[in-house]
């Protein structure tokens, strides 16, 4: 009987503490379709008429800097995984003497904070007229921010693939970037997918250095948000239901990338942790 | 594309040799591993090139520049010029730093609290609960919201702390009127609503955390515990939690390491006020460089900032080792 009690007690705290954290979401949905009269008169319940212009005028606003972040993931990420592949075959296979040298500068960048590096990025970007302003500057910085992770991870990796596998295709007249190309990236594919996606959410995420050096054209999601809400805490009446459609379509990206990789970020997130 | 047939097998060193294969019928061992280890270190440093070059400039430079800047009067335009140690000694004596430092105090031991007592509360529910689809299902909807962008969280959560906010309209519902306020505008409450948004914090990714751990633990030792009378508190107190030193150890240190670099709630949420109430180092170091144009004291705070941020993951990590031993 007590037995039976727990167990309830359990589900219900469980309940409880999985709608508080949902919340926001469902928040966001019936909010996104209500004029300033509803959002006003109550912020909990579907309105009784729906207000799909939040929608149209949000999307005016954010489908831009979507796809602006969107161009910045894929080809940031593409560039770390490119780099960090080569680096990491270097450390793992080739061995060549003296790599360890060399991977301890890598892997130390794990300890430099972003923010000691904010201010000279900063200073540094915003004279190099070749990429300030556009997406390269925010992909660069990002590019070299995600090397020593997608490194560590990678090589870890690599070094689980047979030595058998590799020497066969050498002996078989296969060059180092064959190898890489053809035995070695096949076998780390999940890999390679977990380290994409902790990628692309971060720098879906990251709202700094794009505020800082990107031009009004190149703006990702998180800035347009911030410059979209304006002054949040103060109380003077905002016009909540286009906001709040805008950070929903904000996250459709997302809720599209999870879709098919949850499991990929959650493995590769856990497993770099327990790796610490 | 080749396949691993018996036949090929190799070991490493006849792989190797393959590469620089010996042409004289004087087979020299020494000279042909030599020019083998030129070739490797040529290839090898072709591989990690893209890297270097890279990291060289967007982080190994920009590092330089911080640490030589941090010893000049420099305003990012202009040629910095050379103050020594001036900026430090400027640091120790600031104000504004001291009351941002001191902010930070609360929220980091906050933001530690928040990030290891309600995921590992969580996870034992979940650990706990008998059917697996359960568990399957509760973990799932726990990850869910990692779907809201971060910056989202922080203008929503900027919203319901208003004082005609979600969080308000809570405190009508069960009677406690008297406690409504504008929290993010009054210096009294602001510090403690930016350490205490985002109600349940259980992070999706410290319950996970916390989760595996507790299934990664043997089954002998729970039912060793349940003979000596180690069930339901007792058995968390005593058996779970020492089990899982390893995971709040991680957890611990990367929250401290994120709340000494608190910075887009504050900026976003409060701009640091009202007052100072809400200053961190962090959105100093911003404000110092950023706003204010003064990069040399700028970064010279950073660079302490990143000495306490490496003094106190190295003390977390320590102080939770030694409670294993």
């Amino acid at each position: 009987m007590s037995h039976r009690i727990a167990a309830a007690s359990r589900h219900g705290i469980l309940a409880i503490l999985v709608f508080a954290s949902l919340f926001p979401i469902y928040y966001l949905i019936v909010n996104s379709v209500k004029d300033p009269a509803q959002f006003g008169a109550d912020q909990w319940l579907p309105p009784a008429s729906l207000t799909w212009a939040n929608w149209s005028r949000a999307s005016d606003v954010i489908s831009g800097p979507i796809l602006n972040t969107i161009i910045i993931a894929l080809v940031g990420t593409t560039l770390i995984i490119v780099l960090a592949a080569l680096a990491a075959y270097a450390f793992a296979i080739i061995k060549f003497p003296g790599w360890k040298i060399f991977y301890w500068l890598t892997f130390g960048l794990l300890l430099v904070p972003s923010f000691l590096l904010l201010i000279p990025l900063y200073l540094q970007i915003s004279r190099l007229e070749v990429i300030d302003g556009g997406y390269f500057a925010v992909i660069l910085p990002s590019a070299a921010a995600g090397q020593a992770f997608s490194i560590f991870v990678l090589k870890a990796a690599f070094e689980e693939i047979p030595q058998d596998m590799i020497d066969s295709a050498r002996v078989d007249g296969a060059g180092e970037f064959r190898v890489l190309l053809n035995i070695v990236a096949p076998l780390a594919r999940p890999v390679f997918a977990s380290v994409a996606v902790i990628q692309i959410v971060a720098m879906w995420n990251d709202y700094l250095l794009p505020s800082l050096v990107l031009d009004a054209a190149h703006r990702t999601v998180s800035v347009a948000l911030v410059a979209f809400t304006g002054n949040p805490s103060n109380d003077s009446s905002a016009d909540f239901g286009p906001l709040m459609a805008g950070y929903l379509l904000s996250a459709v990206p997302l809720i599209v990338l999870f879709a098919f990789s949850m499991r990929s970020y959650i493995q590769g997130l856990t497993s770099g942790a327990s790796k610490l | 594309m080749s396949t691993p047939a018996s036949g090929l097998q190799t070991d490493s060193r006849t792989a190797g040799a393959r590469v620089a294969p010996a042409r004289s019928a004087a087979y020299d061992p020494r000279r042909s591993q030599r020019r083998r280890n030129v070739r490797a270190v040529g290839l090898g440093l072709l591989f990690i090139a893209p890297t270097f070059v890279i990291l060289g400039y967007f982080m190994y430079y920009p590092a330089y520049v911080a640490f030589v800047g941090s010893l000049t009067d420099w305003d990012g335009f202009n040629t910095p010029r050379a103050v020594g140690l001036q900026n430090f000694a400027n640091a120790f004596r600031d104000g504004n730093l001291r009351v941002a430092g001191l902010n930070n105090i609360p929220w980091a031991i906050g933001k530690v609290f928040l990030a290891v007592v309600p995921p590992f509360l969580a996870a034992e529910l979940i650990f706990h609960v008998r059917r697996q689809r359960w568990q399957y299902l509760y973990r799932t909807l726990f990850v869910v919201p990692l779907i809201i962008p971060g910056i989202v969280t922080i203008l929503l959560w900027t919203f319901y702390y208003r004082s005609d906010g979600l969080v308000n309209q809570v405190l009508g519902f069960v009677g406690l009127d008297a406690l409504q306020q504008p929290w993010l505008t009054r210096p009294s409450t602001a510090l403690g609503a930016l350490i205490f948004m985002g109600f349940p914090w259980v992070t999706p990714f410290n319950l996970l955390i916390f989760y595996s751990g507790l299934q990664a633990i043997p089954g002998e030792i729970l039912e060793a515990g349940a003979l000596d009378g180690a069930t339901g508190w007792r058995r968390v107190l005593f058996i779970d939690l020492p089990l899982l030193v390893s995971q709040t150890r991680v957890l611990v240190t990367l929250a401290i390491i994120a709340s000494v670099q608190a910075l887009l709630e504050p900026l976003l949420m409060t701009g640091g006020g009202p007052g100072t109430s809400t200053l961190t180092p962090i959105l100093y170091v911003y404000r110092t460089g950023v706003e204010y144009g003064d990069f040399g004291y700028s970064m010279s705070i950073s660079l302490i900032l990143f000495l306490v941020v490496l003094l106190l993951s190295v003390a977390a990590n320590r102080l939770t080792r030694s409670r294993k031993a």
